[in-house]
């Protein structure tokens, strides 16, 4: 075991890298039950075929899909709100940037591997790239997944350097895995530019591709003829509930790790406040567009419309579509609107409530339609097997797995952003802040700061 | 009229499509047994025989791949069915490879122990010694001989045996015998062969609950003539209404559908009759040259009698009878009004199950409509159908033993006393059984019938069956009848056997199709006409005399030849050749198309049918037997039983009680149907009616997954039973569909699925006869007999129903 | 070239289900069994649906038998990631069962759901199977294929011999059991055959017309007066 430094500056960041406390080992270990629930029940699909689950005709997709939907959706928390950040030189984005981005890698693995465990045949998946076929939305996912998953982790993998190197200089253990890492990492002058270069080369990448990935991820649906699918503004819709459903899982990983870390000293209400403002600002905006939504369907009142319309808000949907009302709307707004006292608190009650409604929104976007056929064949209803309740939840742990592991790795917040932000950024943003401002006397300038 | 050959194939199929079609099949018909697929490694044979899912007596083309069944399709020469085929005969093949089927005889260790595989001759000698013991004890006339639906030579084979052994019990458990006249054709116009309804020619159909697109004599047949009356070239779209408590596939299908209480039929014909009168519509000269009974009479010693013009305009006033019926007098009226204006016009009462404690009189009154449209003996109505030329058999040879057998009562008591007019009453065997009245039954064969599941009295026969000492059953499966027996020799199923069919209930035309097997027999069964050869061979004497044939298909020739030296009808062959021939025969010609007997015995087993398509012109007083040449009104036909009746038994014998008693005076002998008083709803507020769905197969299906996984469309059930109910009954009892219930009558209860179903009536609860999981109907079904029939009475049960 | 079309009369159709049994034996489509049939498992090609009487619920109108309606556009083949459904040049919409990776993306565009999936392996080589058809694994998509292998033989048979395929001469097994001859099967771009006929006839009308997915599979509807169109 390395020695630890104490009172070394960062200390808290290093700790969970050099020490693992018997809290970790039992977490892995339920974490690994519910790996091991969803390995068994996807062994015994592969086994016996999707017969095991509660798919049936018409309802052809159902949990996979909708974990599918909302994976990938997550998985805009971290790149896409990292880049975003970074361009717009948000100081206080230096503790949150690291855990985003994980949080990306991790889930897009997790994501694409909900459409592996939803085929049918698993065994001939290569056919897609043997026979694909650049027709079906289907091909456009898995080509834009591929870029943002490459992207992402370059992205992520980028902004890491630094760390990594200071990693190889401070650890005893495991050299040989960060020094290659390191990739030579000197923090000279020229490495540094050339860093900050690709990281923004990168930052302005990962944005488009990101938009690409959840718009083509609601062509699949949109694409079709399907009433309540086939809909124009379903893009832009999937791309705003993907950035929403991103941050409130952030904030999840983050007051997570706060806590178990101990990292009060980094990630300070503040940074939670910004991130609940956000995500208050993207429940408003996702709000807006399922009202869009609804209100042009319901306008237009087309029977078949009409008919899947109606079992989401009084049929058999009717506590998924409230719920989803609720948890996406209802309860951010209230805890959001004014974050005086208690924001973590607040914050993650809104988060989370979040990240149950917009799994539930993609669930009442997948399930209805398809229970309900155009043509007179009654409807089906769908309830989820073991299976696929294994599936989520080891979909779940291994998610956490993956990130925990990450975090006994590399530090969870960038240390060498960190310093930079304390080293230079002070600087650079009383720099910035002079040359947003009108020209006036010092005393105007002193009058604004108090104010603001 | 130029007529070229795709022509002649139109009118065959009714669409060039249907004709080239036809075409094809009929190179694979006329093919079979020749390399047809050469380059195909299986030898592929095409091999006609004959559909025994239901009384249908459809044509089938069994596709076999060396000796393999790989598929069932319709023969386009068939007349029944001209290649088309209904969802059941498709349930054949599943049918034919159950892997639950019997594998060979079985017999039991001791007093019904455990069933233990027999070799056949054991078996057959098992069978014999019991017989010829119970001759010699003189006790020929304990063996009793039960039957299911099925017709042709089996049923012969199955008399004559009897007839031969000497016991005059030979049961048939069934309510619809389509190869005999029906009751109210009988005493109405004496015919003594059945009468065929003219479907294909009707532009009008009334049909009183007869499941003419489901079930009843042919479904496919009649779903034919339905889209003929439907769309054809030739005619305006024709009309059909449909009188029954459900909204049946045939009700949907129909023009309108008549919702009605159960059993009140008659009295709705009357009131029809009613109306028809009452608006002058009726086929007045008809009326007046051919019926008797109609206007009031005067009998020989100067009696006035009532007419059935009077009794109908007294008693069965629109208001009276929509009352009773439950149909708007509007509803009434509008019937009778295109009954009188639409011709041909046809009104069907001969479904199978009985309408009802007023059968009898239900089923004369639906038929005095055919009288008032005159629709008897013309195209589109009722037509005499000719009869099968079939070579006579020589008379059974009957030794003493027999001759003292065969004069024992019947133990149903059937063509006696009360039972004077049914030819079997089933329904009365399992009490007279258990009381040994007259006589203890000590042997039992049971042929294509399992009673135990499908009568109603099955609890009692259970226990009549226990009784018995010795059941023998041939059916290819283990079910609940075959279980209880002591012998089971396995019959081979439909596919697998020679067999005939003999279809005489279809108008304008009779049919006799020919089967032989199609694929090789998968077990160690045996045909069971083959083994009562055996048996009879085995019996000796008179009784192997009288059944001389060494095996089924030589009995099979035997009568075929017949058909060969009528010089009438034809084996049947493509269309154009038909049509031909019968310009040619109009013109009093008929060619004969075979060399030789061989010639024409090897084209029937090739091309599986041979039909006499002539419409005879008979007049209409060729139809009327009666002893006044006319359709009787008044039946002098039931009047002179009951006098004979009254002369032996006194008044109070037991078959004028059965009728009702002399008090009703001439009303015995009229169509005419009590109107019920009002009755409050009690303790058992609805009624319960079963009904046979279009995918369920005679025998019920159990082992055809296909028709047990989608049984209906009307109602989205699968592989289980279920009971339909008003979604306005079902919310005032709390119910919601597919939630368990309980049925309950007097007499059980079941559980059972309830489906909401809006097209019925709202009191009345409908159980599916279905081969699927679930318990039986005939638990809650009153034991109530139709003298007339034999039968249960099998719609008159009152059931309440309650959350489960 | 030919174009394989239906026309579907449901004036005629007394929704008896013959196309739909005849379609499983013909096809080798199995009874899935009751476990899975309630889970609404079924596979029917041929199926045929109710109509409801208008502000009359539960009250069945007419039968509408629904094979796979062969879009002349059809938004399944589109779908398809690795062309295990397509359009073959003579209309026919067909699977290819050993390329098919069970997405079920097809199943989900198919405005009709006339596509069904192989939940489990419940088909299995058995007795009294049409050999002419392929028995399908596990996992992926089938559906109606107008009984294409039909359509094979009968051009194999006229090769054999010499001639041109006779109209009519290729027909579905639903066409040919149907007791009512309500469903009409041929060429469409023929225009003096019966299915074409019928197709121009005034009664004629396609399923989803305003989807514009060109359905090949056309009905007719109720309708007085003489004639079959
Ligand atoms: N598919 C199929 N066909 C069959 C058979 C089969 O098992 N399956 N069995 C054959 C045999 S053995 C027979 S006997 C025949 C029977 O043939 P049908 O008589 O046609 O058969 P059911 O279905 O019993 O009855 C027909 C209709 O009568 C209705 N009904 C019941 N009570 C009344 C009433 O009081 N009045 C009126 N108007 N209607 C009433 C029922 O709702 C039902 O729709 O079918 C034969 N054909
Ligand atoms: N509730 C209620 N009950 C009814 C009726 C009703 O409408 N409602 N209808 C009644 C009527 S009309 C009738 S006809 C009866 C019918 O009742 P059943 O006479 O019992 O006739 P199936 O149901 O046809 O039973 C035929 C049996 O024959 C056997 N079998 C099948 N195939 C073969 C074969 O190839 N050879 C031999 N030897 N045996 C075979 C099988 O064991 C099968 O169970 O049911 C009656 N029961
Ligand atoms: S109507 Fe009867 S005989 Fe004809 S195919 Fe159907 S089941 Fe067979
Ligand atoms: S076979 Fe014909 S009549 Fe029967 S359901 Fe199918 S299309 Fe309709
Ligand atoms: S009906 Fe459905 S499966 Fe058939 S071609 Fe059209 S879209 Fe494809
Ligand atoms: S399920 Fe098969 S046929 Fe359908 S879209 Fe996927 S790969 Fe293509
Ligand atoms: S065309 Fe062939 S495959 Fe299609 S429903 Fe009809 S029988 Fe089945
Ligand atoms: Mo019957």
């Amino acid at each position: 075991m390395a020695a630890r430094e104490p009172g070394g500056r960062d200390a808290a960041l290093f700790a969970p890298i050099e020490l693992t406390g018997r809290g970790f080992y039992g977490v892995v270990a339920i974490l690994f039950l519910f790996i091991l629930w969803g390995g068994v029940a996807y062994w015994v699909q592969f086994e016996e075929g999707l017969g095991v689950t509660g798919l049936h005709q018409p309802v052809s997709w159902g949990f996979y899909v909708t974990n599918f939907v909302f994976f990938i959706g997550i998985s805009h928390a971290g790149t896409l709100i990292s880049a975003i950040l970074r361009l717009s030189k948000a100081e206080w984005r230096r503790p949150v940037t690291r855990m985003a981005e994980v949080i990306t890698v991790m889930v897009l693995f997790i994501g694409a591997g909900q459409i592996l465990v939803d085929l049918g045949r698993p065994d001939r998946m290569m056919n897609i790239i043997r026979y694909g076929r650049y027709q079906s939305p289907l091909l456009w996912d898995a080509t834009s997944i591929s870029a943002y998953l490459t992207a992402s982790i370059v992205y992520l993998y980028l902004p890491m350097i630094p760390d990594i190197a200071i990693l190889r200089d401070r650890l005893q253990k495991r050299k040989l895995f960060y020094t290659v890492l390191a990739l030579g990492w000197t923090g000279s002058e020229r490495q540094q530019r050339v860093l900050n270069r690709a990281i923004a080369v990168m930052a302005i990448l990962v944005i488009p591709i990101a938009v690409s990935v959840h718009s083509v991820v609601s062509f699949v649906f949109s694409m079709t003829l399907q009433p309540m699918w086939h809909s124009t503004i379903f893009g832009p819709y999937f791309v705003v509930g993907a950035i929403f459903s991103g941050i409130a899982a952030l904030i999840v990983a983050m007051i997570i790790f706060r806590k178990a870390y101990g990292l009060q000293g980094y990630l300070k209400p503040i940074h939670f406040r910004y991130l609940g403002q956000l995500l208050l600002i993207m429940s408003l905006l996702w709000f807006y567009f399922t009202f869009a939504e609804y209100l042009t369907g319901y306008y237009g009142g087309t029977p078949e419309e009409m008919k899947v319309f109606w079992a989401k808000f009084t049929g058999p949907f009717w506590p998924f579509f409230w719920g989803m009302a609720l948890t996406n709307f209802v309860i951010p707004i209230l805890c959001l609107v004014r974050l005086g006292r208690h924001t973590i608190a607040k914050v993650l009650t809104a988060s989370l409530s979040v990240l149950v409604g917009m799994w539930l929104e993609r669930f009442i976007i997948v399930v209805p339609t398809l229970s309900n056929p155009r043509l007179p064949f009654g409807e089906g209803i769908y309830w989820p097997t073991w299976v696929e309740w294994g599936e989520l939840a080891g979909s779940f742990a291994l998610f956490a797995l993956f990130y925990l592991l990450f975090t006994k790795f590399f530090p969870v917040i960038s240390i060498w952003e960190i310093r930079e932000g304390r080293e230079v950024g002070l600087k650079e943003v009383e720099e910035r802040l002079l040359t947003y401002l009108p020209d006036g006397s010092e005393a105007e300038l002193a009058e604004t700061g108090r104010r603001w | 009229m130029r007529v070229t050959r795709r022509g002649f194939l139109q009118v065959l199929g009714g669409t060039a499509t249907g004709a080239a079609l036809i075409k094809q099949r009929l190179v694979k018909a006329e093919d079979a047994g020749q390399d047809l697929n050469k380059w195909a490694t299986p030898e592929e044979v095409v091999v006609p025989s004959i559909c025994q899912q239901c009384p249908g007596g459809c044509g089938l083309l069994v596709r076999t791949l060396d000796g393999e069944v790989a598929g069932i399709s319709g023969n386009p020469l068939h007349p029944i069915n001209r290649g088309t085929l209904c969802p059941k005969a498709f349930g054949g093949l599943q049918l034919l490879y159950d892997s639950n089927r019997l594998k060979g005889p079985l017999a039991r260790d001791g007093e019904r122990g455990r069933f233990r595989p027999v070799e056949w001759d054991e078996a057959l000698s098992m069978v014999t010694a019991r017989l010829s013991d119970l001759r010699a004890k003189a006790l020929a006339h304990t063996v009793a001989i039960l039957g299911g639906q099925y017709r042709g030579y089996r049923d012969t084979l199955w008399k004559r045996f009897a007839q031969a052994y000497g016991t005059p019990n030979y049961i048939r458990v069934r309510c619809l015998p389509p190869e005999k006249p029906a009751l109210a054709h009988r005493l109405m116009q004496g015919v003594t062969t059945p009468l065929g309804y003219d479907l294909g020619e009707a532009q009008f159909i009334l049909s009183f609950g007869a499941g003419l697109l489901e079930a009843w004599l042919g479904p496919v047949h009649a779903s034919q003539a339905f889209a003929r009356l439907r769309r054809s070239e030739e005619r305006p779209r024709g009309r059909f209404v449909q009188v029954d408590p459900r909204r049946s596939p045939t009700a949907i299908k129909a023009d309108r559908w008549v919702p009605i209480v159960p059993g009140t039929d008659g009295i709705l014909a009357l009131g029809i009759a009613n109306a028809l009168i009452r608006e002058g519509l009726h086929d007045k000269e008809f009326v007046e040259e051919h019926t008797f009974g109609f206007e009031d009479w005067r009998d020989q010693r100067g009696e006035p009698h009532e007419g059935f013009k009077d009794l109908v305009l007294r008693e069965y006033g629109l208001l009276t009878v929509s009352a009773a019926t439950g149909v708007p007098v509007k509803t009434i009226l509008e019937i009778a009004r295109d009954l009188g204006t639409i011709k041909p016009a046809l009104i069907i009462g001969e479904r199978g199950p009985a309408y009802g404690p007023d059968d009898l009189h239900t089923r004369m009154a639906i038929h005095s409509l055919n009288a008032l449209v005159g629709s008897i003996g013309v195209r589109g109505g009722l037509l005499i159908q000719g009869d099968l030329p079939l070579a006579p058999l020589s008379p059974v040879k009957q030794d003493e033993g027999a001759q003292r057998g065969l004069g024992q009562a019947r133990i149903d008591g059937a063509g006696r006393g009360e039972y004077l007019l049914a030819s079997d009453a089933p329904q009365v065997l399992a009490e007279r059984i258990l009381s040994a009245n007259p006589y203890p039954i000590n042997a039992l064969f049971l042929f294509a019938t399992n009673p135990l599941a499908n009568h109603p009295t099955k609890a009692e026969l259970a226990r009549a069956f226990d009784r018995v000492p010795f059941i023998v059953s041939f059916s290819p499966f283990l079910d609940e009848s075959s279980s209880m027996a002591d012998l089971i020799l396995p019959d081979h199923t439909y596919l697998e056997r020679w067999q005939d069919d003999q279809v005489t209930h279809l108008a304008g035309f009779t049919c006799f199709s020919l089967a032989r097997p199609a694929a090789t027999p998968l077990h160690q069964t045996r045909n069971t006409a083959d083994v009562v050869l055996q048996l009879a061979k085995a019996l000796g004497g008179s009784i192997a005399q009288s059944l001389r044939w060494e095996k089924f298909d030589d009995l099979l020739r035997a009568g075929a030849r017949g058909l060969y030296e009528a010089r009438r009808g034809y084996v049947v062959s493509p269309y154009a050749e038909e049509s031909l021939r019968k310009i040619l025969e109009r013109q009093g010609y008929w060619i004969p198309e075979f060399k030789s007997f061989d010639d024409f015995w090897e084209a029937l087993g090739k091309r599986g049918a041979w039909w006499d398509p002539t419409v005879l012109p008979v007049s209409r007083e060729a139809l009327h037997t009666t002893p006044s040449r006319k359709f009787e009104f008044y039946s002098t036909g039931l009047k002179r039983l009951v006098d004979e009746a009254v002369k032996r038994e006194g008044k109070t014998g037991s078959f004028v009680r059965a009728l009702g008693g002399q008090d009703r005076g001439d009303l015995l002998f009229l169509p005419a149907v009590a109107v019920p008083s009002a009755q409050e709803p009690g303790e058992f507020p609805l009624r319960l009616n079963t009904y046979r769905l279009m995918s369920r197969p005679t025998g019920g299906g159990k082992n055809q997954p296909w028709l047990l996984e989608q049984p209906a469309v009307h109602v989205r059930m699968t592989w289980e039973r279920w009971v339909e109910i008003h979604p306005k009954t079902a919310a005032g009892l709390g119910v919601k569909d597919e939630e368990w219930v309980w049925v309950e009558s007097a007499k059980g209860r079941i559980r059972l699925r309830a489906k909401l179903y809006a097209g019925t009536r709202p009191d009345v609860v409908h159980i599916p006869l279905f081969g699927g999981e679930g318990p039986s109907a005939n638990d809650l079904i009153a034991n109530e007999v139709d003298p007339f029939r034999g039968f249960g009475l099998l719609n008159t049960t009152r059931v309440r129903i309650r959350k489960a | 070239m030919a174009l394989w079309g239906m026309v579907i009369d449901l004036d005629r159709c007394t929704g008896c289900q013959a196309c739909v049994m005849a379609c499983k034996a013909e096809n080798n489509v199995p009874a899935v069994g009751a476990g899975e049939a309630v889970r609404g498992r079924i596979i029917s090609w041929m199926q045929v649906l109710t109509e409801e009487e208008e502000g009359h619920p539960g009250e069945i109108k007419r039968f509408m038998p629904r094979p796979c309606l062969h879009c002349d556009d059809p938004p399944c083949t589109k779908v398809c990631p690795v062309y295990a459904t397509y359009r073959n040049p003579e209309g026919i919409v067909t699977q290819i069962y050993a390329r098919c990776i069970g997405c079920r993306f097809c199943m989900a565009a198919c405005p009709y759901n006339a596509k069904y999936f192989n939940w489990r392996r419940y088909q299995k080589e058995a007795p009294g199977q049409n050999p002419d058809v392929s028995v399908r694994p596990k996992g992926v998509v089938e559906k109606c294929t107008f009984c294409h292998h039909r359509l094979q033989k009968a051009r194999d048979r006229a090769r054999v011999e010499g001639r041109e395929l006779a109209p009519g001469e290729y027909i579905t097994a639903c066409a040919e059991a149907c007791p009512a001859r309500a469903i009409v099967f041929g060429d469409l771009s023929d225009p003096g055959s019966d299915v074409a006929r019928l197709a121009r006839s005034p009664r004629a009308f396609r399923l989803q017309e305003e989807l514009g997915t060109k359905p090949k599979v056309i009905y007719l509807t109720e309708g007085e007066g003489h004639g079959r169109a």
